[in-house]
């Protein structure tokens, strides 16, 4: 949903690192550049071959974003028409991507993350550690990586690299998990068919295939990478929502959103059926003989709903049930959203809405050991012209009330 | 508890070689894992694995159905469960994933005495290994960099995290604490670091800044200890299960209660007398012995923690850790507490955020008392007040207080802490607030009683609780879930107290339950116990059922409305009395303009009439039904429509109401300016805050408490500052200093303007 995308974490560089023979290990190439501090290269090293060096100056790199089988307008239109799913600040700038190597032409003035010296033990380790999500972190940064070890018939035996995501400390990097695990498998793949990364003269092409991962992840929080004919980056961060309670049969689906405009017809099909009774009245097993579907998947439907935060569960209106106040309703009967909602809501139509102390005064008067029957009749509350399960429900969701215990 | 620990482990360095000192438990076990999701069984569903299979098990379409479900069935454990990749390469059979090398394997050195037995070389793996790894390779790489020690040290890997602080020698090899980092600028330091992450030296560093400086110089040479790291080893929880950022909350408890708390006392240990060295020389030089011997790892761990006093401090740790309780080790003859709050969990399962939800306030910022930063998260403590009160926890029956806390004292400030102590505990009773207490004690609130109430609190021997009634007569209601079953706590109810006049438990609780719809008598007293001779026997029963939470203290809350009735007698008032001036000064009756807008406003339906006086606004509607039987001609529709309230109210409404009507009154009765025209004047309303009410409340205040007894109009105009409805009756009686006769008094006189909400806080 779209309204996950604030919640993910900002990624601050990524970069890829290998094995030198020489060197051991080290950054080839990171975006934005130069913000994580390396060893000054060794001179004997450098002499060797100018394509070692860290990153070429941004004005080279272009042409390699080019030549490489890129997205091309087709992607960007693709991204157009996500725009719900875009985060705010894509919009101001639909093609970031290109434009992004202005802000970090001045290397100096801005502060190192932090060494790569520190942290190249985890970048780079020994293969008990290879093939694993590994995330270490430093003062201020996590880095989060997927180390990979190839066999072959490289001059160590094996190829070492890793594509490293760095971000904040305090981010929670739930959603990016998969995302780093299949950037490191996709490579990894690339590798052995192609020698995609050890190979100097296709190497390069990596810097574009992190640009753009930095770009895109941070803006439309996808992309799609092609990277040869065959292979090809695709990505797309889903929020993270935690896991949803355990839904019973008789728990009552009530939706929070409209339902029925969101509805689309490439859904899934029981999701379809199921949505057409959501009505805050029918719990799961009636649904599931409305919609004339399997027990087991309406239930998954609405967890799934449930996941997305989209309904709540209540439960089943009867005239028997117990209510009590809850601690919240010293602030939420305040609250003017809370107020002016109530009336309109609870009132059945053509009736006189009653004022907010009168129906706080009936919220306050549902208490344990008391059934709504028997509150019904005490405070007449048939003649107000309330719709008494609306009142509940409506308590429920937003009065801080509660099924009593012990019914 | 944290159910997520798996081990603690120490890990050194030398100049040489990384090494796992110790560890406990000796063979930890994390939790299995799926390599893909299980399908549910009883569903009818289970064929959404069937592309999986399809792509790996190309043999199962060739079998027959049955068949092939069978199969399926035998090696589904095989099939769904991740195995851990396992570097025992050589020994053991590895598993699945291990498909790559391990250099481990190859480069692990080999110790050439223990390879000829059998046993010896089972005993030598279970020294060797830990979690899949190589000990060796995980205290590599649990010792980071030298530049990376003196902070907080967190490292995944796959479903383990690795939680520490390492701390190093100086680069000239001496332990020493680093005072010149903290002169030079403490204040940067922090400001760099993260919140809640700091070094351990400010803490470290104020016992040896009193100490002789002699002392620090004549610290004990160490011979090879470089860098020691004391790690938590947690099974990643997961991640699905609790909301974004719970978890680095809840690591971050783990790092600041333990990890840091723990290699803070280490450090100091080793800097002032080579401690953590000398431990290792006896811990290691015993596991080589063990190895020799070719005993098992247990025997080693058990014996360690016999002749050191690191072992057994990690061992008691883990194991108060796991049974939430607090931890109490030594360290070189240090006493040392360390604890977790006890519903730390709790952070890491969504589903009991809705439970909570009645522990924490998010909305409260009345806060009078601070528990402090590190009683803040998974503590759920309430608030503590001067009208709340504190129940004390027979945590160690067997321990008399008196005996333990007579004993001698090196100070006198020492014994008087404790006298003070002993005085409170023998003071401190559920039926008397804190204010009282204070009283008694002739102590100040705030700096003698409240300090030792959070001393109690945090060593779990006591929990801040509400007053109860002398008399019992206390409204409760029951908790919504058990934490033991009701069978276990009736037995222990009926073996506690067997007096045969004492209800049994569960008919308590139902008669608790059912106590609350009447009206009045809800009380303890009126429900359960009925009769005055069984009050004190009660009592016992009361605190019994409070130490298991089995009760919720109800609370009265009371908020104050003003009525239709109220507001038109008070807008009449003010009519007639601005008709006389006007009649006096000869221009027409303000209230000439209220009849003839009443028609208007209910023929126009919301078209703001031309001379409206700006309190009459016709998005106003007549809500009251008191109301609408005065002005019948209102239609029931158009008040259902409005969605309009006062506080829609904006500043264009205003300006256009405020026409020449307003602007005649002001001219007359400059003395009536405080007419508020914000208001709604004729539906009844809540006054949020009495204690700062506008004007207009003001005058439908004072109208409330017309034609009442002059000394119950007085208390309520003291009082009614307090009916906000976030107020509990303790706390008005408190403040307000009237007891609860008074209040009961000015609630049955002022009936109809009050509304009353009992629940628990």
């Amino acid at each position: 949903m779209p309204e996950g995308d604030s919640f993910l974490p900002r990624i601050q560089s990524v970069f890829y690192a290998v094995f030198d023979v020489k060197q051991g290990a080290r950054i080839v190439y990171q975006v934005p550049e130069d913000l994580i501090a390396v060893p000054p290269p060794n001179p004997f090293s450098t002499a060797n071959g100018s394509d070692s060096l860290p990153p070429t100056p941004t004005a080279e790199t272009p042409p390699h974003v080019h030549a490489t089988p890129l997205p091309g307008g087709a992607n960007l239109a693709a991204r157009k028409s996500n725009s719900s799913l875009i985060s705010p600040n894509s919009l101001h700038r639909p093609s970031g991507r290109l434009l992004a190597s202005s802000p970090q032409k001045s290397p100096c003035t801005q502060r190192n993350l932090f060494n790569f010296g520190d942290i190249s033990k985890y970048v780079i380790p020994p293969s008990p550690l290879c093939g694993r999500l590994v995330t270490c972190s430093t003062q201020r940064h996590r880095i989060m990586g997927f180390p990979v070890a190839i066999l072959g018939k490289y001059d160590r035996v094996y190829f070492r690299y890793n594509f490293c995501f760095v971000f904040d400390r305090e981010a929670d990097l739930s959603c990016y998990e998969p995302i780093v695990r299949k950037v490191g498998c996709v490579l990894q793949a690339c590798e052995e068919e192609s020698e995609f990364l050890s190979s100097p003269t296709k190497s390069q092409a990596v810097h574009a295939i992190l640009e753009q991962l930095y770009e895109d992840l941070n803006s439309y929080s996808e992309t799609s990478i092609q990277i040869d004919r065959f292979n090809s980056i695709e990505l797309k961060i889903f929020p993270f929502y935690p896991n949803p309670p355990q839904v019973k049969d008789w728990m009552v689906p009530l939706a929070l959103i409209n339902l029925s405009k969101r509805m689309e017809e490439n859904w899934d099909l029981t999701m379809l059926k199921v949505c057409k009774h959501v009505d805050g009245v029918n719990h799961i097993s009636r649904i599931a003989y409305l919609a004339d579907c399997d027990i087991s998947l309406a239930r998954q439907t609405i967890s799934h709903l449930l996941y997305y935060q989209v309904i709540m569960m209540i439960d089943i209106f009867q005239y028997s049930n117990m209510y009590t106040l809850r601690k919240n309703i010293q602030w939420l009967a305040d609250e003017a959203h809370v107020r002016e909602e109530c009336g309109p809501y609870v009132t059945k139509p053509g009736r006189n809405i009653s004022d907010w102390p009168k129906l706080l005064h009936l919220y306050s008067r549902l208490k344990p050991g008391k059934t709504i029957f028997e509150w019904m009749k005490v405070y007449d509350v048939d003649s107000s012209g309330i719709d008494v399960r609306r009142f509940t429900s409506f308590g429920v969701v937003k009065v801080s009330l509660r099924l009593h215990p012990s019914t | 508890m944290a159910e997520t620990l798996l081990a603690i482990l120490l890990v050194t360095t030398s100049a040489e070689e990384s090494n796992i000192v110790f560890r406990w438990p000796t063979v930890p076990t994390p939790s299995p894992r799926l390599t893909r999701p299980r399908p549910n069984e009883t569903s009818s569903i289970s064929q959404f694995d069937n592309p999986w299979r399809a792509s790996h098990f190309s043999d199962d379409s060739e079998l027959p159905r049955g068949l092939a479900s069978l199969k399926l069935k035998d090696d589904s454990e095989l099939d769904y469960t991740w195995p851990r990749p396992n570097p025992q390469h050589g020994r053991t059979p590895s598993f699945g994933n291990s498909s790559q090398p391990s250099l481990s394997s190859v480069n692990s050195p080999t110790s050439p005495q223990g390879y000829g037995y059998d046993d010896s070389c089972i005993a030598q793996d279970e020294y060797e290994q830990i979690m899949g790894f190589s000990a060796k390779f995980l205290a590599q790489h649990l010792c980071p960099h030298r530049s990376m020690c003196h902070q907080k040290f967190e490292l995944v890997v796959d479903d383990l995290a690795f939680i520490g602080h390492p701390v190093c020698d100086e680069p000239d090899g001496k332990w020493n604490f680093r005072p010149e980092k903290i002169k030079s600028g403490s204040r940067g330091r922090e400001s760099r670091e993260l919140e809640g992450s700091f070094s351990p030296h400010s803490v470290v560093a104020s016992p040896i800044a009193e100490k002789p400086l002699q002392e620090t110089l004549t610290t004990p040479e160490n011979e090879w200890l470089q860098t020691f790291h004391l790690v938590l080893v947690l099974d990643l929880p997961d991640p699905s299960s609790a909301a974004s950022g719970n978890l680095a909350k809840y690591f971050n408890i783990l790092y600041e209660e333990i990890v840091f708390t723990l290699t803070a006392v280490l450090y100091q240990e080793q800097v002032l007398s080579n401690f953590v060295e000398k431990e290792c020389n006896t811990i290691n030089s015993l596991k080589d012995d063990f190895i020799k011997k070719g005993l098992p790892l247990s025997q080693f761990a058990a014996q360690a923690c016999e002749i050191s006093s690191i072992a057994p401090a990690i061992k008691s740790l883990y194991e108060a850790i796991k049974s939430s309780s607090v931890a109490y080790i030594t360290i070189n003859r240090l006493p040392l507490e360390l604890q977790l709050p006890p519903y730390l969990d709790a952070l890491l399962h969504n589903h009991t955020e809705q439970e909570a939800g009645d522990f924490i306030d998010p909305f409260d910022d009345d806060v009078t008392f601070d528990w402090g930063q590190d009683m803040n998260l998974g503590w759920r403590l309430p608030t503590v007040a001067p009208w709340k009160t504190l129940l004390l926890l027979d945590v160690d029956n067997e321990v008399d207080p008196h005996s333990t806390l007579k004993g001698p004292y090196d100070t006198p400030e020492e014994q008087n802490l404790a006298e003070g102590l002993l005085r409170f505990l023998e003071t401190a009773s559920v039926t008397s607030s804190l204010n009282e207490m204070a009283i008694l004690l002739d102590w100040d609130l705030e700096v003698q009683v409240y300090p030792i109430v959070k001393w109690l609190v945090l060593h779990r021997r006591a929990k801040v609780v509400d007053v109860v009634h002398p008399g019992l007569r206390t409204v409760f209601s029951i908790t919504g879930k058990l934490s033991t079953p009701l069978s276990e706590l009736s037995n222990e109810f009926k073996d506690t107290f067997s007096h045969p006049s004492i209800t049994p438990l569960p008919r308590i609780l139902s008669s608790l339950s059912l106590s609350l719809s009447k009206p009045t008598n809800n009380h303890f007293f009126a429900s359960v116990v009925k009769s005055k001779e069984l009050i004190p026997m009660y009592h016992e029963v009361v605190l019994w059922m409070l130490k298991r939470d089995l009760l919720l203290t109800l609370h009265l809350r009371i908020r104050i409305v003003a009525t239709s009735e109220l507001k038109l007698r008070v807008k009449s008032t003010r009519d007639k009395k601005l008709a006389r001036k006007a009649k006096k000064s000869g221009a027409r009756a303000p209230l000439d303009y209220d009849l003839e807008l009443d028609e208007q406003d209910l023929a126009s339906d919301g078209v703001l009439p031309a001379l409206s006086p700006s309190y009459f606004l016709p998005s106003m509607k007549m809500k009251s039904r008191s109301f609408s039987k005065r002005f019948r001609r209102v239609s029931s529709k158009d008040s259902g429509g409005s969605e309009i309230s006062e506080l829609n109210f904006n500043e264009d409404d205003l300006a256009s109401g405020r026409t020449k009507g307003d602007d005649l009154a002001r001219a007359e009765d400059d003395g009536d300016s405080e007419w508020d025209t914000a208001e709604d004047h004729r539906g009844a309303s809540i006054i949020y805050d009495p204690g700062k009410a506008t004007p207009m409340q003001r005058k439908w205040l004072a109208a409330m408490s017309e034609g009442k007894h002059p000394d119950v109009a007085r208390r309520f105009a003291l009082i009614n500052q307090y009916f906000d409805g976030k107020r509990s009756d303790d706390e008005i009686l408190y403040r307000a200093e009237i007891s609860r006769k008074q209040l009961r008094e000015v609630l049955h006189h002022y009936e109809e303007y009050l509304q009353t909400f009992l629940h628990p806080s």
